[in-house]
C-alpha cells in the first residue's frame, strides 16, 4: 500500500497524527522500505504509546513539520525517527535482503 | 489449588488424575490455544515487533519485559516504587509460563544443602516430570549438573560451535558449553513439534514449550472430579473454630466484582513467590495478627532473584555470512563456569548462548553512529553474527530482602505487598565477574564490540524464597511435605518453597517438588479415607 492511500478521517482531511506521519515517511532515508507498508506502519505507530503521542503532541505545534535529517531534532521527532527506522529494517523489504522473508517458512 | 503456573499446573494432574476432587483457581483467564499463532506471533511477525510499550531509545536487553501480558502496577502483587524491585507477573492460566523459556535443569546434591531432604528423595520427581513435560539434551556427566531423562537436542549452529571452541581455549576444568535442556519437543512429526522460530520467550506458536494449558490440562479438563475455575482472583483463606485448620478460599470474580468463598477439605497456594505470601499476610486474624502460617516470622524474608550478566555482540568471523542451519529455538548451549571475587573466594553460574533472528532490530543502538545507507548495508553484513550470553549467579538469601505487609489496594481494592530488596556489594561483584568472564569467551570467538549489563532488580523473573521450606518450624514456613507448620491442611508449592536460590533455573524443581507434592497427598488422602473407613 502506498503513503497516498493512508485512511483518511470522515471529515476527507488526514487526521493530523496520521497526515504527520505520512510527511515523516516521505521524508525518510527508509521511505523505499517504509512506503510499501505504510498503512501499517500508521497502526503500529497510533498502537504504540510513546510515538502515538509524540506524533499528537508535534501535530499540536503550529507550523511543525518534520525536518531534514541533517537538523538536530528534538524528543519527540527523535523518537518517531527511531521507530520508523526500526520499522524499516524490521520490514519485509529488508528482511528479504538477507534471506528472512517470508518469516516463518525458512526458518527450520 | 490456587494458581495454574509451573507448581499449580504439574501439582492439579498429578492430583486430578489421582481421582482426587480438585478445583484448580485462577485468577486470569485462559489464552486462546493459537494465541500465539495468530494474535501475536513471536519476533517481527506480529506489527514489526513494535509493542504499546516498546521506546526509543531503549536497553537492548529490555525487549523481553514489553509484553502485553505482564501484569501491571495496578494489578500486580506488590506496589512498583520507581527504583524498586521490578516484579514480573502473568495472570492468567499457565502463569510466568506462557512466555517462559523452557531451560529445565536440575539442582545439585549441593545445591540442595540446608534442604530437609537430599538429592535423592527429588531425582525420580525430576525424571518423572522430564518424561512428562519432555526435556532435550544431552547427558553430560558433569557433578554440578546432574543429568536427566532427555530426548535429543536440535543440531548446534556455527555460532555454537564458536562459542563451544572458546570456552574449550579458555582452559578452565570447570568451564562448560554443552547442549542446553529446555523443556521442548524437538521431536518430528506431531502436532506440538518445535517449528523453530528461533526464540521461546514470546510464547511458542505451536505448544511445543511445556506449560500447563498445552500439555497437562487436555488431559484433565473433562474428568469429572476436575474444575478450572478461571477469574477467581483468591484474596485469603478463612478458618473455622480450629486454629490449625484453613475452612474455604475467598475470592473474587474478577469479572463481576462478586466476593465468592469456596469449602476446602486441602488447600494448595501455588500463586508465585510474591503472591503466597501477600495472600498469607491478607489473611491474617486476630489469632494470627502477623499472617497466616506465619508464627516463626519467616514468612516474606529473603526473597531472591539470580543476579544476571548480559553480553552482546556480533562475531565478525560470520559476517557476510547467510544461514543455511537450522535456528532452532535460538539458545541452544547452556555454559557453566566458575570465576572468582576480588577477595578470592570462587562462586559457580550458569547461563545460556542465544543465536537467533534479529528480524526486530534491537541492535540497532549499536549502529548508531552511522548513517542511514552506512547501517543499511553494515545490517545486512552482521545479520546471522550476533550472541548474546546471559550469565545467572545465586541469588542472595538476605532476609532485609523481603515482601511485607502493604497498605496501597489493587484495582480490586485487595491490600497489595511492600517489596524491600537491595543488591549488595557482593552480589555487584560478582555480576561484575560473570561479565569478566563472559567477555573473554566473546573475545575468543572473534567478538566486535560487546554491549554489556548487569541487573538484579527482579529481571532475572526466578522468584523464590519467601515461604521457605525447613524441617525447623522457627526457621521455614513449610516443613519437607511442603506442609504449613502451622496449618495442618495447608501446602504451598510455588517458586517461594525453594529457601536459597542456587545459580540454577528453579522451574524444574518447583515441578519436581509438584509431583512429589502430589504423590504425598494422594497417599495421605488413601491414609484418610482408610481411616475414616
Ligand atoms: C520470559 C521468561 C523466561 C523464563 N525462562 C525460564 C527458564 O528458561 N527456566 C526456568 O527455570 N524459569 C524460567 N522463567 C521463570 C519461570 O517461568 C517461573 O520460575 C515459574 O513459572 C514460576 O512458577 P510459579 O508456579 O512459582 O509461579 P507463576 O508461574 O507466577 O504462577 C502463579 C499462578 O498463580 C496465579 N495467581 C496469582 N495470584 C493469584 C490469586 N490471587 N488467585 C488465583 N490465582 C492467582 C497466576 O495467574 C499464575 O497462574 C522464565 C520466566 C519468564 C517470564
Ligand atoms: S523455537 Fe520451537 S519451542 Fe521455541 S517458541 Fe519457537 S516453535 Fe516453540
Amino acid at each position: 500500500m502506498s503513503v497516498a492511500s493512508i485512511p483518511h478521517s470522515s471529515s476527507g482531511a488526514t487526521t493530523k497524527p496520521a497526515a504527520l506521519l505520512e510527511q515523516f515517511i516521505a521524508k525518510s532515508p527508509y521511505r523505499a522500505m517504509l512506503e510499501p507498508i505504510a498503512a501499517d506502519v500508521e497502526r503500529v505507530a497510533l498502537h504504540n504509546n510513546q510515538i502515538q503521542a509524540a506524533l499528537a503532541t508535534l501535530a499540536s505545534q503550529p507550523g511543525f513539520r518534520p525536518g531534514g535529517w541533517l537538523r538536530r531534532p528534538g524528543a519527540d521527532e527523535r523518537a518517531v525517527r527511531a521507530f520508523l527506522e526500526f520499522v524499516a529494517f524490521a520490514s519485509p523489504a529488508f528482511l528479504s535482503s538477507v534471506g528472512e522473508w517470508p518469516m516463518g517458512q525458512i526458518r527450520g | 489449588m490456587v494458581g495454574t503456573g509451573a507448581g499449580g499446573g504439574v501439582l492439579a494432574y498429578e492430583l486430578a488424575k489421582a481421582g482426587l476432587n480438585v478445583v484448580s483457581l485462577e485468577q486470569g483467564g485462559r489464552l486462546p490455544a493459537d494465541h500465539f499463532r495468530t494474535t501475536d506471533r513471536p519476533g517481527a511477525a506480529t506489527d514489526f515487533g513494535v509493542r504499546a510499550g516498546t521506546v526509543w531509545p531503549s536497553d537492548p536487553h529490555d525487549s523481553l519485559f514489553v509484553h502485553e501480558l505482564f501484569a501491571g502496577a495496578d494489578t500486580g502483587s506488590a506496589v512498583q516504587r520507581p527504583g524498586g524491585f521490578r516484579q514480573y507477573q502473568i495472570h492468567a492460566v499457565d502463569g510466568l509460563q506462557s512466555l517462559w523459556n523452557g531451560v529445565s535443569v536440575r539442582f545439585s546434591p549441593g545445591d540442595l544443602a540446608g534442604w530437609p531432604f537430599g538429592y535423592d528423595e527429588l531425582a525420580g520427581h525430576y525424571a518423572a516430570v522430564e518424561r512428562r513435560i519432555t526435556v532435550c539434551g544431552t547427558a553430560e556427566n558433569i557433578p554440578e549438573l546432574p543429568d536427566g531423562d532427555y530426548i535429543p537436542p536440535k543440531p548446534l549452529r556455527p555460532s555454537d560451535r564458536m562459542i563451544v571452541d572458546a570456552v574449550r581455549r579458555l582452559g578452565e576444568q570447570d568451564a562448560y558449553a554443552i547442549p542446553n535442556r529446555k523443556a521442548i519437543n524437538t521431536r518430528a512429526g506431531m502436532e506440538t513439534s518445535c517449528i523453530s522460530t528461533g526464540i521461546c520467550t514470546s510464547g511458542c506458536p505451536v505448544g511445543s514449550v511445556y506449560k500447563f494449558s498445552a500439555r497437562l490440562l487436555p488431559e484433565i479438563a473433562n474428568l469429572p472430579n476436575y474444575e478450572l475455575r478461571t477469574h477467581a482472583k483468591v484474596v485469603r483463606l478463612l478458618r473455622d473454630g480450629d486454629e490449625r485448620r484453613v475452612e474455604a478460599v475467598e475470592y473474587i470474580d474478577t469479572r463481576t466484582g462478586e466476593t465468592r468463598r469456596l469449602r476446602a477439605g486441602l488447600v494448595v497456594l501455588a500463586a508465585g513467590a510474591i503472591e503466597t505470601p501477600r495472600i498469607l499476610f491478607n489473611s491474617a486474624d486476630e489469632r494470627d495478627p502477623a499472617g497466616l502460617a506465619n508464627r516463626s516470622g519467616q514468612l516474606g524474608l529473603r526473597l531472591q532473584d539470580n543476579p544476571k550478566a548480559v553480553l552482546s555482540t556480533s562475531l565478525w568471523k560470520l559476517w557476510g555470512k547467510r544461514r543455511n542451519y537450522d535456528i532452532g529455538y535460538g539458545d541452544l548451549l547452556i555454559l557453566m563456569a566458575r570465576t572468582g571475587l576480588p577477595d578470592g573466594e570462587a562462586f559457580p553460574f550458569i547461563g545460556h548462548a542465544i543465536h537467533g533472528i534479529p528480524d526486530a532490530p534491537h541492535y540497532l543502538g549499536g549502529l548508531a553512529p552511522f548513517p542511514a545507507p552506512v547501517k543499511r548495508e553494515l545490517a545486512r553484513l552482521m545479520f546471522h553474527s550476533y550472541v548474546t550470553l546471559g550469565l545467572f549467579c545465586a541469588g542472595d538469601p538476605n532476609p532485609a530482602n523481603r515482601v511485607r505487609p502493604g497498605r496501597q489496594l489493587d484495582r480490586f481494592g485487595v491490600p497489595q505487598v511492600e517489596i524491600d530488596f537491595t543488591v549488595s556489594a557482593r552480589t555487584r561483584d560478582m555480576m561484575q565477574a560473570m561479565a569478566v568472564w563472559g567477555r573473554r569467551v566473546l573475545r575468543k570467538a572473534s567478538a566486535t564490540s560487546i554491549y554489556e549489563t548487569s541487573d538484579n532488580s527482579g529481571t532475572g523473573i526466578h522468584y523464590a524464597g519467601t515461604t521457605p521450606l525447613s524441617a525447623d518450624p522457627a526457621q521455614g514456613v513449610i516443613n519437607a511435605d511442603l506442609r504449613s507448620h502451622d496449618i495442618d491442611n495447608l501446602y504451598i508449592c510455588d517458586g517461594g518453597v525453594i529457601p536459597t536460590l542456587p545459580d540454577k533455573h528453579l522451574t524444574l524443581t518447583i515441578m519436581a517438588l509438584s509431583h512429589r507434592l502430589g504423590r504425598h497427598i494422594a497417599a495421605r488422602s488413601g491414609r484418610d479415607q482408610l481411616q475414616a473407613a
